[in-house]
């Protein structure tokens, strides 16, 4: 079927809508099971009737209460940081281009995690309400120096010379918090926060978060479209009539708002937001509005898989998840640096 | 890079550089938590003063100095090899992860097997010595390309590997016991922890055999930073001499895991100063590599120990803006 505005953005041939219900079908399946599996896995396993019990059937006993205030919190929390890793990594990679591109190698969760170094070294209190505020403000800061540096018009700058530019900026950030919290006498706490994921998660810092991570989310849904044509040439899409900063700034923000909310809820996770739109690139294409759905029901079954298994493995104790995601995430961020020129 | 300095005589540097390494020591000696005045330091160190104050220079801090240094001199020297065999010029065995990979093995030994306190002096070592060889064929491996091994690449690789290994490394600990704990946390820290006199003279006497075994190999390093086929057809055999340098390297960096855990960058910066002052041929910067690590090493020690921190978060936060420097600029 011909139609005049067919092309990268718009198709709409039945076959292309088929299959892309197909896929939101089967993720939104995947969430659901990973959701169950999630609910289920644990210190002490629980079964499907007895989640269900907990979550509607008003009950007080040991085991219903658990779900409700331990169980629950950090599966919703998962999945809010899954979406968030995933998408701001897509963003990212839109906007820079590069492959590799992710928060947590580029410099973008080092940022947030030295401001909150910095903020509890000077005796804020990382449970309350201030504290997403200055991983934010963290996150920004990363987000400008890597920018700053990759925008240097001495060098032309690889996708892989770049990368290593947002390692080093990590690796920068890291010592310093590293200095402060062992200068604050915080080494301890921040350091089992920032390796220790989701355990120990509860609602008052759930809540904190979502809001942040919510919002985030609606405005990359918002912008998707806009973030199609940042992946064109600058030229090219200024004469498409984008006004390119301005776009370009605002997505930018929301890596910022989704990457810091998600440093403040489990610390440091690399590679993820890496994996995730290259896994959603392969099934769902490369059209942004399509495809950003998709990244946040992948990203949020996958989180909540690997948390799921990270409780699960060694019960009653517990892996650290940023670790289990890191070796898991290795193959992909191997195959992703060695396809590049 | 090079700081033009060929219209200052050599000698003229080496004796500057010299000073400077002895102002260092003397002035670590010296100061500290509680000061030692100049004028006893001498009685000290030949065991002619007061019974404290020789335990203090020379039981406590002496020994810390000479780990510290031959620490550095050993991961500078480790850069050096790295950079040479991989012809990477931002080779470093804490970048590449080396060091994690050294750190994970001891981790996975230190949980596992059961430690005598006898066979703690060879165990560990010996399975850091083999987590840092695996991960340098790891990351030789992964980098390597139909079209050869891209620096850029190697580098990336080798920092993914680093993450993973110490994510790995904090994997294993949680199915350690908190003595195990304890041991794996100080080898993950970056600090200066080994400073017995025995482990200060078996790290010192590591760093001379090593030099002295590359002084008879400075004509091959110098080959190796050749094109390859300018090597071969100059009469090296280059993949041997590749394997040989390498295994050097991952002795060196795992020796020195063994006394500090993770330090990195120092195996950058060491033989990037080296080559700086005394230009790029093995001959004449080898020795200098080896006394800028370890005269950098000491410095970041002295400083952080005195803010209560350990080493590796200064040469962490020093590093890093210079890799990044690096990086800004074409080559």
């Amino acid at each position: 079927m011909w139609c005049p505005w067919s092309g990268p953005f718009a198709s709409d041939s039945v076959s292309v809508v088929r299959s892309y219900f197909i896929t939101v079908t089967a993720s939104v399946l995947f969430l659901a099971v990973s959701l169950c599996i999630a609910m289920m896995a644990g210190a002490s396993p629980i079964g499907v009737r007895g989640v269900l019990d907990a979550l509607f059937g008003h009950r007080t006993d040991t085991g219903s209460l658990a779900i409700i205030s331990l169980r629950l919190p950090r599966v919703v929390a998962g999945a809010m940081v899954g979406a968030s890793l995933a998408v701001s990594g897509m963003i990212m990679q839109g906007i820079t281009k590069n492959p590799l591109a992710e928060p947590g190698l580029f410099g973008v969760s080092a940022g947030a995690n030295l401001a909150l170094s910095l903020s509890m070294a000077f005796g804020a209190n990382y449970a309350d309400q201030v504290a997403p505020f200055v991983c934010f403000f963290g996150a920004l800061a990363g987000i400008a120096v890597v920018t700053a540096v990759g925008s240097l018009r001495s060098v032309q700058f690889s996708p892989l010379r770049m990368a290593l530019a947002g390692a080093s900026v990590s690796v920068f950030c890291n010592a310093v918090a590293q200095g402060i919290e062992f200068k604050s006498n915080l080494a301890l706490g921040i350091t089992a926060w920032l390796e220790g994921g989701l355990s120990g998660i509860q609602w008052g810092s759930v809540l904190v978060a979502c809001p942040w991570m919510a919002v985030g989310l609606a405005l990359a849904l918002a912008l998707a479209t806009e973030l199609t044509v940042q992946r064109l040439d600058m030229d090219v899409a200024q004469s498409l009539g984008q006004r390119t900063l301005l776009i370009r700034l605002s997505l930018y923000a929301v890596v910022a708002l989704l990457a810091s909310a998600s440093v403040y809820l489990a610390g440091n996770i690399t590679f993820f937001g890496l994996l995730v739109p290259h896994v959603v690139r392969a099934i769902a294409g490369g059209e942004d509005k399509k495809s950003m759905p998709i990244a946040m029901l992948l990203g949020a079954g996958l989180m909540m898989l690997a948390d799921a298994f990270a409780r699960f493995a060694i019960r009653p104790y517990e892996l650290p998840l940023p670790a289990v995601l890191a070796v898991a995430g290795l193959p992909f961020f191997v195959t992703a640096v060695r396809k590049m020129r | 890079m090079r700081i033009p300095m060929r219209k200052v005589p050599r000698g003229v540097v080496d004796i500057a550089c010299g000073m400077g390494i002895v102002v260092t020591f003397l002035v670590g000696l010296v100061a500290g938590g509680a000061g030692v005045p100049l004028g006893q330091l001498g009685p000290a160190l030949i065991h002619a003063t007061s019974p404290d104050l020789e335990f203090l220079v020379y039981g406590v801090r002496l020994p810390r100095m000479l780990v510290a240094f031959s620490t550095g001199a050993l991961l500078s020297l480790a850069g050096y090899l790295l950079q040479t065999a991989t012809k990477n010029d931002l080779a470093d065995p804490g970048i590449l992860g080396v060091q994690s990979g050294a750190g994970a093995a001891v981790a996975v030994y230190a949980t596992f097997v059961p430690i005598s306190a006898g066979a703690l002096s060879y165990q560990l070592p010996l399975a850091a010595l083999c987590g840092s060889g695996v991960a340098v064929l790891l990351m030789y491996g992964l980098a390597r390309t139909p079209s050869g091994v891209d620096p850029m690449r190697a580098l990336l690789i080798g920092f993914g590997l680093s993450i993973v290994g110490s994510g790995g490394m904090v994997v294993i600990m949680s199915y350690a016991s908190p003595d195990e704990v304890n041991l794996i946390t100080a080898w993950l820290s970056g600090n200066i922890f080994e400073t017995t006199w025995t482990f200060a003279i078996l790290l010192t006497s590591v760093v001379l055999a090593g030099l002295l075994c590359l002084s008879f190999l400075s004509r091959e390093l110098d080959l190796l930073s050749l094109d390859d086929h300018a090597a071969q057809s100059l009469g090296l055999h280059v993949s041997w001499f590749r394997a040989a340098f390498l295994v050097l390297s991952t002795v060196f960096a795992s020796s020195a895991v063994c006394a500090a855990g993770a330090i990195a960058f120092i195996g950058l910066l060491g033989p990037h100063l080296a080559k700086a002052v005394r230009g790029p041929r093995a001959e004449d910067s080898l020795v200098f590599a080896a006394l800028g690590g370890g005269w950098m090493l000491l410095m970041c020690d002295m400083i952080a120990h005195a803010f209560g921190l350990p080493a590796g978060v200064l040469t962490g936060a020093a590093g890093a803006p210079y890799l990044l420097w690096r990086l800004t600029r074409s080559g």
